[in-house]
């Protein structure tokens, strides 16, 4: 009878899944998290539960035997919205511990294609969104931003945006998955969050959206104008969170923009203090 | 803030507008405590303007003010337009307001020439050092040269900035006669040349002493205006060639000119988009993809071709070194087929070594296959379908095509700016170019290429469909191969002469012209 295996749906229990496979010589035909995935009728379920020394040891076979670009990639792959990521990961990993390194070059295989084809467009996304978050500077000088990808972002966004703003703290909140990255006191971590509570925008908050957006206007050519290229490259769906493409009246009806009303967590009340 | 700034930024970024370059890409650099910002190799791009253009920077002039009178230019002395100047200060406190919120990567600052090309210069390294030293500010910055400054002024701009650029705006010494009088070929050139000496320096010190500091690490770029004079894409391309040839310059940019200053001698009418993108096309080409300039035009054919893009219309003008097998032909040799890049190239380099490539494959690895299966075999197989007629496609492009469709004047034979004494420039290939391993032996790119491209379009089809490997020969080549691995093993060069059929006519002519930024 065939298996399927439900995980707690963390990457550390991806890779315990893979050390379950290979441990107990069943693999799985199907891998299940809490998030979607529909198991087959008159499969058996296998719950595995997270370990983080199985997970190590998982991770640090990848690492020998294939090198850290698979290590990336899987871990990219991962960050998908796809629903079969997991089964598919652990089929790319499978074919990994058989060929070793070779495995990035094998694009011809159906595993690793997939695991591809998973990554790229996380990248894609990541490399929209680096450029297209917006911050608030609130009233007590820590940054806001909100935004609500595809696929899950926080981890790639976050190292970026400590790295660049390193003395600023910021909040960047994910409002569909409700995660917020939280950084602060040179550190930075993703937490759960229901909902957020604001403290008001900085005096001149709106001033400086005013301003870039007149920066934006003023810079576009009239006698090239086209918009389906703008559309192409900047997709609607970011609009929400681009202060530059709301009406004049600007911010309003940016979400990004209104403190919410109904708020339930509070945070950033004063600029976090975070251990990790 | 001043009250009249958001009234200022208006005027000085629409008077920056026909700038076009907008990359923050070249330089690495990550963040440090106590300083704010980090520079991405790749760049960034943070925003797209409504002519969807990239916004990268906050591109801007630190004064509209000019005292020159260049005929081009929105800015002139004699333009009837509402002036502004910011001053230092207002320009760190911009960049950081924006940095902050994450608008901008960075800042791209010119300016108008109020007074001299020096003082002007140390006004714009004054805001450098505000947002430098007193902001610790780490993102990115263009700064713009101003022509006819002194060079001391370069050397201290290229230590704050990450690139530097002149802009030569005119691809000819005539036209610049004619447009700029105020800027002689000597004004643009000499900063250029001390440019490339100090970033070449740099480079060196850098190698020894880690901690030199470094002098426009992402380099230096220049742009050209296209259409406002009749010189030729040939022209423009050579010219391109020798500056990223001679002095490594990391970008040209090329802007279509739009009518902005009426004069007599300037054209009007619709800028030349299409031109534009063709040259952009063909300037990666150059850099990218081993080209020559000489291999893409000549001075009879001395203008891109409209309606296909550079590399199917060379494609097609040498018809007989097609089809290739995709499982064997060199990297060099794979990035010359229209629909596969540099990425596609790679990978299937990479792919190959474990398994034979189908279509299908190529497919997902992200070849545009309605152009590449023209032009390629999978293990000696053709695109289903697909008939290899030269006739045809040769007689589709070549019938009636508009010399001037943008409604150019004839060209008037003008020089092309001589940047170096002793010699024509550009009057041969990227000595870097990769494909001169297999491209250099076969005489392609020397001028009289186009007529060894005519007579490989009238070549038999049988010879073409064996192969480029067997079909090279028949372009009076000197019958040498310069990579082993060019000729094809017996059993395969049965398996590549496949049966040729008359191919449906113009089916090539509907690779459509696509679309992109111009950076």
């Amino acid at each position: 009878m065939e298996i399927a295996h439900i995980i707690d749906g963390s990457f550390e229990g991806l890779l315990t899944s893979v050390f379950e496979a290979y441990s107990s010589r069943r693999f799985p035909a199907g891998i299940c998290a809490d998030d979607g995935y529909q198991l087959d009728f008159g499969q058996e379920q296998v719950h595995i539960r997270t370990d983080g020394a199985k997970a190590s040891r998982v991770m640090a076979g990848i690492l020998r035997k294939m090198g850290a670009a698979v290590y990336e990639q899987a871990w990219t792959a991962f960050l998908s919205n796809d629903a079969t990521r997991h089964i598919k990961i652990l089929r790319y990993l499978a074919l990994g511990f058989q060929v070793g390194r070779a495995l990035p070059d094998m694009l011809a295989e159906p595993a690793v294609m997939d695991v591809l084809e998973l990554a790229r467009p996380v990248a894609r996304e990541c490399n929209k969104l680096l450029g297209f978050v917006r911050f608030s500077i609130m009233e007590n000088g820590a940054q806001f931003s909100e935004i609500a990808p595809e696929h899950n972002q926080l981890p790639l966004l976050m190292p970026h945006f400590a790295d660049r703003l390193p003395d600023v703290p910021f909040v960047l909140h994910d409002s569909r998955r409700k995660l917020a990255g939280l950084h602060g006191a040179g550190q930075w971590r993703i937490v759960v969050a229901d909902g957020l509570r604001l403290p008001g925008y900085s005096d001149d908050e709106l001033e400086w959206r005013k301003m870039w957006k007149r920066y934006f206007d003023a810079l576009a050519i009239e006698e090239r104008k086209n918009a389906r290229l703008q559309m192409s490259l900047m997709p609607k769906r970011y609009w929400r969170g681009l202060t530059e493409m709301q009406p004049a009246a600007v911010g309003a009806g940016c979400r990004a923009a209104l403190p919410p009303e109904s708020a339930k967590l509070a945070i950033l009340q004063d600029p976090p203090a975070i251990s990790l | 803030m001043a009250a009249d700034l958001m009234e200022r930024l208006g005027i000085l970024t629409g008077a920056a507008k026909y700038d076009v370059a907008c990359t923050s890409s070249g330089a690495s650099r990550p963040g440090a405590k106590g300083s704010i910002g980090s520079a991405s190799a790749g760049g960034i791009c943070h925003s797209f303007a409504a002519d969807g253009r990239c916004i990268s920077l906050l591109k801007i002039l630190m004064t509209n003010h000019c005292v020159y009178d260049c005929k081009y230019c929105a800015n002139r002395r004699s333009s009837d337009i509402p002036r502004a100047s910011l001053s230092p200060d207002e320009l760190a406190e911009l960049t950081m307001g924006f940095y902050r919120r994450n608008y901008i990567e960075g800042l791209f600052l010119s300016s108008g020439i109020e007074k001299s090309p020096d003082s002007t210069m140390e006004r714009m390294i004054g805001a450098l050092e505000l947002l430098r030293r007193r902001d610790r500010f780490r993102g990115y910055i263009h700064a713009k040269a101003i022509p006819g400054c002194s060079e001391g002024l370069v050397t201290r701009l290229g230590l704050l900035a990450d690139r530097l650029s002149v802009n030569i705006e005119l691809p000819s010494e005539k036209s610049l006669k004619l447009l700029a009088p105020n800027k002689g070929r000597d004004a643009v050139i000499r900063p250029m040349r001390h440019i490339r000496e100090r970033i070449a320096q740099s480079g060196s010190e850098l190698a020894v002493f880690r901690h030199a500091p470094a002098f426009a690490p992402a380099g230096q770029s220049t742009q050209m205006i296209i259409g406002a004079t009749p010189d030729s894409d040939f022209q423009i391309l050579r010219l391109s060639e020798s500056l990223y040839r001679k002095f490594k310059l990391k970008r040209v940019f090329y802007s279509a000119y739009i009518p902005i200053g009426s004069h007599a001698m300037l054209p009007l009418g619709q800028p030349p988009l299409l031109r534009e993108h063709r040259l952009y096309q063909s300037d990666w080409l150059i850099r990218f993809y081993g080209f020559s300039a000489s291999e893409l035009l000549s001075e009879e054919n001395s203008n891109l071709n409209l309606r296909l893009d550079p590399k199917c219309n060379w494609a097609v003008n040498n018809l007989g070194l097609f089809p290739i097998e995709v499982n064997r032909a060199d990297y060099e040799l794979l990035l010359r087929v229209p629909g596969i890049g540099v990425t596609s190239a790679r990978r299937i380099v990479r792919a190959r070594r474990a398994s034979v490539l189908g279509f299908q494959d190529l497919k997902k690895m992200g070849v545009a296959m309605k152009r590449a299966v023209y032009f390629i075999t999978c293990a000696g197989q053709y695109w289903r379908g697909i008939r290899f007629d030269e006739k045809n496609i040769c007689s589709n492009l070549l019938a009636g095509l508009p010399q001037h469709p943008d409604g150019l004047p004839e060209a008037l034979g003008y020089e092309q700016l001589s940047l170096f004494p002793g010699g024509p420039p550009g009057d041969g290939r990227l000595d870097s170019a990769g494909a001169r391993g297999a491209f250099g032996a076969l005489g392609l790119g020397l001028p009289d290429s186009a007529a060894g491209a005519q007579g490989a379009l009238a070549m038999p089809g049988a010879q073409a469909a064996l192969g480029a490997q067997t079909a090279l020969p028949a372009l009076s080549a000197p019958g040498t191969f310069a990579t082993p691995g060019a000729l094809p093993a017996p059993g395969a060069q049965a398996a590549l002469a496949a049966r040729i059929e008359p191919r449906a006519s113009g089916a090539i002519l509907r690779i459509a012209a696509t679309a992109a930024p111009p950076n």
